[in-house]
């Protein structure tokens, strides 16, 4: 049966929500409060820097093997794994915090000294580039020549200044998140280009006393200045400890070797948190990206004065569009990184995953997305909430997905790789607000109305729910033309209607023109 | 009339219609401009308020009989359903639409040749990606046929014939390993020429049209609508 989207559902759930967030607090980050499990309706304002490492060679990785099958995966699964281990064992030794591990890139934070402390600024910059070289400096040594594991190849980006702190969780998963600037820009910064190095934004330079620069993310510290911020920061740990450190704990808890089974369809009976390296998933399915377009600016807008409404704002549309990946369209949700929702789906059986309908069934989740999207930002408009000009941006691609959770027991992150979660990102990536893309091999996959919606640009836009359904069903793709009969089951003269080929036309300028 | 239109996510619009009928033509419209904008020439609204269902040369909407009356009802409900679409997507939501005023003349001359020229042609029409654009090449006037911007042959205007008649034909229907020239190929070269012809001339009248209709005020729900 397909999947569908609708309206009074949505609005029904997106009216808890908004109520769930009716009184918001917002708190200042003080010395020892927790960041874990953040109630919905609280935020932290917190100072503190923000360092992003982006490893780029996953990429290679993947595509080491011409064909995207077990052994790349495998391989690529290792090599995140072990690089996991080695960055935890530094963050965990320079008290700095990891907020996520997303694929290749790492967040983490920095908080101490605190700003009661003189100089607390320029102190937790020169922690955090002195860190940033104790990971580029492990990393280099981490790899595997017995496994074919290569170093990893690392672009860090570090900012500072005011972030908001939320709750990044559903259902056991209670990581803060951090809104604003200083984790968008460091983010940006590590992505940006190719070079590798440490690279710092004007106000991370400025804390540091470096010269501001026209283009950041051209301008990576140089050998002296990095040694400045070691001496100032003076870990007491070095690359060698932590190499050191890390070969004795992969002898006494090695790295599993990794063993794949399918996940049955839907995928949102797949327990991430029971999957390990020895109970992996993999298979072919829909890796899918839907990015608030315009977030950092709206919280950089409002995160002084109106740091509620941004609380609010993100809870209803983050809650909003989960419950349509995993309740609507029974698929799952990986992770939220930041303001994007990074989700799988798949159609088929145990033994197969039926291709076609997958890429029907994504068409439509990611209408009902920006179905839901929409009613959420009119519903916090007619509250009177200020929710700026947002959009959403989606993306997604079909292949070979693996999904595990990698790094020391009781302390494993979830991940999902393959080329086209990274292909699906880029999409993503390539779309303005209003815009869905759709990645090659999920087009080729398509049916021929999937692939006359999406046109030759493979990108659509203004795609909701209303619009994927009708237009899938009216050129003759059967998941969606089953939708749409199980949409007016019991009213038979709409159902004949629907199968009416209309072609207007335009008689207003005949008068005008004298052909009448 | 009123006529609850349900959408395909469960919501409603009740629409309230009004029906005049003139010799078995019944025309319609919002009783009270509320759902849809009192004038649109992109999403189908005459000047009046009433819906241009169809082109009445090709396809009839008279009502005679039961079935008839059906059909026309059947009409108006997807046209309806069609305007929630063109609201959302801030265009008319597919290709099935006549061209505005005379064009539509021109439209129907296209779809005749491209219908005679093969398959790849007709589906490259129907997707609206065949433009013709006019240049001079030793000092005539010569009309090209453009499919993504690359030519695919050449008319010259005066004489309105196919510049290089020795060229492969387009159709690729001949049946045979090397396809037959274009002007051996049946009648593929007057139709190739009256494809040209009548794709500059539906693009001309377009242009017309809209210049006639350029002090109509816009109702500001198409994007790329000549009139915003």
């Amino acid at each position: 049966m397909s999947k569908n989207w609708n309206h009074n559902r949505a609005l029904e759930h997106i009216n808890k929500k908004l109520k769930d967030v009716e009184s918001v607090t917002i708190k200042d980050y003080v010395r020892d409060m927790s960041l874990v499990s953040i109630p919905t309706n609280v935020a932290y304002r917190v100072d503190g820097v923000h360092l992003y490492a982006d490893i780029q060679n996953l990429s290679d990785m993947l595509n080491i093997t011409a064909v995207e099958g077990t052994d790349c995966h495998k391989r690529t699964l290792r090599f995140l794994d072990q690089h996991y281990r080695a960055v935890k064992r530094i963050l965990d030794r320079v008290d700095g915090r990891r907020v996520d591990f997303h694929s290749q890139r790492l967040h983490a934070l920095f908080t101490k000294p605190y700003n009661s402390e003189t100089d607390a600024e320029k102190k937790r910059v020169q922690r955090a580039v002195a860190t940033a070289q104790l990971i580029v400096d492990v990393l280099a040594e981490t790899g595997d020549d017995d496994q074919q594991i290569p170093a990893a190849k690392v672009r860090i980006g570090i900012d500072s200044g005011l972030a908001l702190a939320v709750n990044n969780g559903r259902n056991g998963y209670r990581e803060p998140l951090f809104l604003g600037d200083p984790a968008n820009h460091a983010a940006k910064l590590a992505s940006n280009n190719t070079t590798r190095g440490i690279y710092l934004t004007n106000a991370a330079r400025a804390a540091v006393d470096l010269k501001e620069v026209d283009a950041p993310e051209k301008s990576p510290l140089s050998k002296d200045e990095v040694k400045v911020c070691q001496d100032a920061a003076k870990l007491d740990v070095t690359a060698e400890n932590i190499v050191e450190e890390w070969r004795e704990d992969l002898k006494e808890n090695p790295i599993g070797n990794f063993q794949f089974s399918r996940q049955t369809p839907p995928l949102c009976d797949m327990d991430i948190m029971a999957l390990t390296p020895a109970n992996s998933k993999r298979q072919d399915m829909v890796s899918l990206y839907a990015d608030i377009d315009g977030f950092t600016a709206y919280v950089a807008d409002n995160i002084e004065d109106n740091a509620q409404d941004v609380v609010r704002t993100l809870h209803v549309l983050r809650a909003e569009m989960e419950r349509v990946v995993t309740s609507d369209f029974e698929g799952r949700r990986v992770r939220f990184i930041g303001d994007c929702i990074q989700a799988l789906t798949c159609e088929g059986t145990a033994q197969n995953t039926d291709e076609e309908k997958s890429v029907s069934e994504s068409t439509r989740l990611a209408g009902a997305l920006r179905s839901s999207f929409n009613l959420s930002i009119d519903r916090l408009k007619e509250f009177g909430y200020e929710s700026g000009k947002l959009g959403l941006a989606i993306g997604f691609d079909l292949g070979p997905v693996s999904v595990t959770r990698l790094g020391r027991h009781a302390d494993r992150i979830r991940c999902a790789i393959g080329r086209k979660v990274i292909e699906s990102e880029n999409r993503q990536c390539a779309c303005k607000g209003d815009e869905t893309a759709i990645g090659q091999a999920a087009y080729d996959a398509g049916s021929e109305a999937v692939k006359k919606l999406f046109g030759t640009r493979k990108k659509v836009a203004n795609l909701d729910y209303v619009e994927a359904t009708e237009a899938l069903a009216d050129d003759g793709d059967e998941s969606a033309k089953n939708a749409r009969v199980a949409a007016y089951a019991g009213s038979p003269a709409i159902i004949k209607s629907d199968e009416r080929v209309v072609e207007p036309y335009m008689t207003g300028g005949l008068e005008e023109v004298g052909l009448r | 009339m009123k006529l609850p239109v349900q959408l395909v996510d469960g919501r409603t619009i009740p629409y309230v219609l009004e029906l005049r009928d003139l010799d078995s033509i019944v025309s319609v419209r919002e009783e009270i401009s509320e759902h849809l904008p009192p004038f649109c020439p992109e999403r189908h609204i005459n000047s009046d308020g009433t819906f241009c269902l169809n082109y009445s040369p090709v396809h009839s909407l008279t009502i005679e009989d039961e079935a008839t009356a059906r059909a026309w009802m059947e009409t108006v409900y997807k046209f309806l359903k069609l305007q929630e679409r063109a609201k959302g997507l801030r265009k008319w939501p597919n290709d099935k639409a006549w061209a505005h005023g005379n064009a539509a003349r021109h439209q129907m001359r296209v779809q005749a040749a491209v219908k005679v020229l093969g398959k790849n042609l007709a589906n490259a029409q129907s997707s609206r990606l065949l433009t013709v654009r006019r240049r001079y090449s030793k000092g005539r006037a010569i009309l090209e046929l453009l499919q993504n911007g690359e030519c695919l042959y050449r008319v010259w205007e005066a004489t309105k014939k196919v510049a290089n008649h020795s060229r492969k034909c387009i159709c690729g229907i001949s049946g045979r390993r090397r396809p037959k020239a274009l002007r051996k190929c049946l009648d593929h070269a007057a139709q190739a020429v009256e494809l040209v012809l009548a794709l500059y001339e539906w693009d001309l009248e377009e242009k017309r049209y809209w210049d006639i209709m350029q002090n109509k005020i816009c109702c500001g729900t198409c994007d790329n609508c000549p009139l915003a």
